[in-house]
């Protein structure tokens, strides 16, 4: 699995929003797996996961300890290491930017 | 993964700023300028990739460009001051009037920084490096099941030799300008040195 921009999504300013917002939706589906195994879900909630989320993880009330464990082990973390890769590549290429003529002088 | 003892690292604290316990350091009203740390060498090389674990809790920062770093790695000893003049390190901190915390690499012309506004709360860090990407995610719970931010930042693969476990910030003279909170329960999650192993018999 990779990172992999629309094709429209071909610029480092719209790839670096592109990668924070990705970050942001990682963010709410960590958390909501974590309120899973902390508090219990009902199925209803469950049934907000993405469908490759849901088939990794079928329906109980709540989440049990390992599969937090997998969860934020080979699931979480792989994307979001994916995520910062693309992030901390295109955040470089926008500190470079000619987009402006700036003058930080007058700032 | 046992926690590191505080009390066994070297403190430089000339205005009794820190309380120093062994999961924890208290520090009241540090000012902007001081001159403070408490640190310990782990021995040249020591640190690599890593993913620590350390909780803080600020609850006064005033001042830009004041605050106090809660984690760091460096291979000199001093103030984020000396840090940033000699541009090797990595540091974690809060600072800015409003709880600012930021990540911040040095390393001679590959510096690099993030930030996200925090506020005054609890929070749980965890720090990773990997190969050339370091990450800072910050929690609102101590089992980290609630994400707040992830900061990031590109670095190089040079190792380090000592941690932080609080370093002050030595700029721009103000008396009014200080940070009080408490940083606490620092993970490295390194086997213990002479580590018991145990003999079951069945």
């Amino acid at each position: 699995m990779a990172l992999n921009f629309p094709p429209d999504c071909d610029t480092p300013a719209k790839r670096t929003e592109y990668c924070y917002r990705a970050q942001e939706l990682l963010r709410r589906l960590h958390n909501g797996m974590g309120k899973w195994y902390r508090e219990g879900l009902t199925e209803a909630q469950w049934d907000q996961f993405p469908q490759k989320v849901k088939n990794r993880y079928p329906y109980v009330p709540q989440l049990p300890q390992y599969l937090w464990n997998d969860f934020t082990s080979i699931v979480f973390d792989k994307i979001s290491e994916r995520i910062v890769n693309k992030l901390l590549e295109n955040r470089a290429l926008l500190l470079e930017s000619t987009a402006w003529q700036i003058n930080v002088e007058d700032i | 993964m046992a926690l590191e003892d505080f009390t066994t690292y070297t403190e430089v604290d000339p205005n009794s700023d820190m309380t120093i316990t062994a999961p924890k350091i208290a520090v009241d009203t540090m000012r902007r300028d001081e001159v403070a740390w408490a640190v310990f060498d782990k021995g040249a090389g020591h640190f690599g990739d890593f993913i620590h674990l350390v909780k803080f809790t600020f609850t006064s920062v005033i001042g830009s460009y004041g605050g106090l770093g809660y984690w760091g790695l460096s291979n000199i000893v001093g103030t984020i001051a000396d840090i940033v003049a000699a541009n090797v390190g990595i540091l974690a901190w809060n600072y800015r009037t409003g709880g600012l915390a930021g990540l911040w690499y040095l390393q001679d012309v590959n510096d690099d920084y993030d930030s996200s506004l925090q506020g005054f709360v609890t929070r749980y860090a965890t720090i990773e490096r990997n190969g050339t990407s370091l990450t800072l995610k910050l929690y609102s719970d101590a089992e980290r099941t609630e994400l707040e931010v992830t900061l990031s930042v590109t670095c190089v693969t040079t190792t380090y030799r000592y941690v932080y476990g609080a370093v002050s910030r030595e700029k721009y003279t103000d008396p009014t300008a200080t940070t009080t909170g408490d940083i606490e329960n620092l993970d490295l999650q390194e086997a213990v040195a002479g580590g018991r192993s145990q003999v079951v018999i069945i």
